[in-house]
């Protein structure tokens, strides 16, 4: 058993010489003092002027600053200001739909449905209201079809806008081809957040729920009915639906298009829409009508029809 | 022409929007029901009312269509005695594709459109005429509690709850 320190036999013992290449004390400076590479050398600084027009690593904006665009988000002098925003339903956020946090926003994660609306919760089993109609939806197809086939531009036009492949709003559409005996041509409604369908309630003049809302307002499903064979029932030699009370004689097919086009506009009214939401939320509301947007549209439709005719 | 009362009639339900919470995109409760057959069962019920042209315009088949009251619309009118003087109402219907509701169905006075009689309910059924009551608007706020009596010769129908 060795120890530090011992010597043993035939083992050779360190010279401590900062000459000797095989000591552990070797220092090349110590032994060659006079060496040019153990010198120490004081070389001046050298200061590059990027601000110096004349110099070629002159960087002009760095040197006017003003004159640049930062190219950051957080600078609202910068043309990338504002930075993207995107919403992740962060009801603390200000900026985010889903803000304040609170039980009867629907927007807020924290909404609940059953807490702010006991009634839409009686006797229904909750399900996905984001849950798309089924598709295909052979009664939709018909009704687009019928009127792009038609001449009513305002028409298309507003079939174009609610079925616009950017809009997440779903639409069901179911035609009913007997008599209902409810005085009704169509009928607009929509899911609440529990998918129940709602129904309008007069005496409130609101839905008999809280629909379920887009972020960007709009209702999430709707459901519109045609009441085809009530429209038929309504056909006179002076024409069908209302047109013919207002001296425009439309066909069946024309009737049945254009009540279409009302219902599909509740659906499209945003400005309606969120109105009436800011009047059950408590917010500043106009106190729009439900047909204050969509009677001269329907008012337009009618007066194309009729001079196609 | 028509689309002329068309408007008026928009314009009526515009106005109304400012100064009446009314709101109505889909549902129906209207039943109509012709002059003869008025009786003291309708007491209590909210109502409106359809003006008579005149002696001739009476309902002449059993299936009567609602909707074709559209048609006179601004055209039938009627003399009421409200707050001492005599003022004449034309009917106001607001009829929609999607919606008809007997709540929003007003008289409008011709010489003031801004004027307005809503929310009629019928009281009493004489022989000869109705006795009703109702509020008189205008365009800012309601602005009598009104009692009023109307000649049963003067009406055609009414329009009650189903």
């Amino acid at each position: 058993m060795g120890y530090a320190g011992d010597v043993y036999e035939g083992e050779k013992q360190d010279s401590n010489d900062v000459c000797d290449k095989n000591s552990a004390a070797y220092d090349f400076c110590k032994c060659y003092p006079d060496a040019v590479t153990c010198n120490t050398i004081d070389l001046p600084e050298i200061v590059i002027d990027k601000c110096d027009p004349e110099n070629v690593n002159y960087d002009f904006c760095k040197c006017n600053p003003g004159w640049c665009d930062s190219g950051d988000c957080n600078d609202p002098f910068s043309y990338t200001y504002p930075c993207p925003y995107d919403d992740i339903g962060d009801c603390t956020d200000p900026r985010s739909y889903a803000y304040p946090c609170d039980p009867c926003n629907s927007g807020s994660i924290d909404y609940d449905a059953c807490l702010c609306d006991p009634a839409s919760c009686d006797g229904e089993t909750p399900t996905d209201s984001q849950d798309p109609p089924a598709e295909p939806d052979p009664e939709k197809i018909l009704l687009v079809e019928l009127i792009n086939k038609l001449c009513s531009g305002t028409m298309k036009a507003q079939v174009a806008k609610a079925f616009d492949n950017n809009r997440l709003s779903k639409i069901e559409v179911r035609i009913v081809d007997e008599f209902i005996d409810n005085g009704l041509l169509g009928l607009h409604q929509v899911y609440d957040n529990n998918g129940k369908l709602l129904e309008w309630d007069n005496t409130k003049n609101d839905f008999n729920g809280t629909p379920s809302y887009l972020p960007d307002g709009s209702y999430s499903n709707a459901v519109i009915t045609i009441y085809r064979e009530n429209i038929r029932q309504t056909c006179t030699s002076d024409g069908c639906g209302n047109a013919q009370y207002y001296g425009i004689n439309m066909t069946l097919e024309e009737s049945v298009a254009s009540t279409f086009s009302h219902e599909l506009n509740h659906n499209t009214d945003l400005e309606f829409i969120i109105d009436l939401r800011n009047r059950r939320e408590g917010k500043s509301s106009q106190n729009i009508d439900p047909h204050q947007n969509i009677t001269p549209q329907e008012e337009q439709v009618w007066n194309e029809l009729n001079n196609c005719n | 022409m028509e689309f002329f009362k068309f408007k008026k009639g928009f314009l009526g339900i515009l106005f109304l929007g400012i100064i009446y919470p009314m709101y109505s995109q889909g549902g129906w409760d209207i039943r109509y029901t012709p002059l003869k057959n008025i009786d003291s069962s309708f007491v209590g019920k909210q109502i409106s009312i359809d003006i008579r042209k005149n002696e001739a315009d009476t309902i002449k088949t059993k299936d009567f269509i609602v909707r074709s009251l559209l048609i006179k619309n601004s055209e039938d009118s009627i003399e009421l005695s409200i707050l001492g003087k005599k003022l004449v109402f034309k009917e106001d219907w607001n009829i929609y594709t999607d919606m008809g509701y007997v709540g929003k169905q007003f008289l409008e006075s011709i010489e003031n459109e801004d004027l307005k009689i809503k929310e009629m309910f019928l009281l009493k059924v004489y022989d000869c005429k109705i006795l009703v009551k109702a509020k008189l608007f205008n365009v800012n706020n309601q602005l009598e509690s009104l009692e009023f009596e109307i000649e049963k010769k003067k009406i055609k129908g009414i329009l009650s709850i189903k």
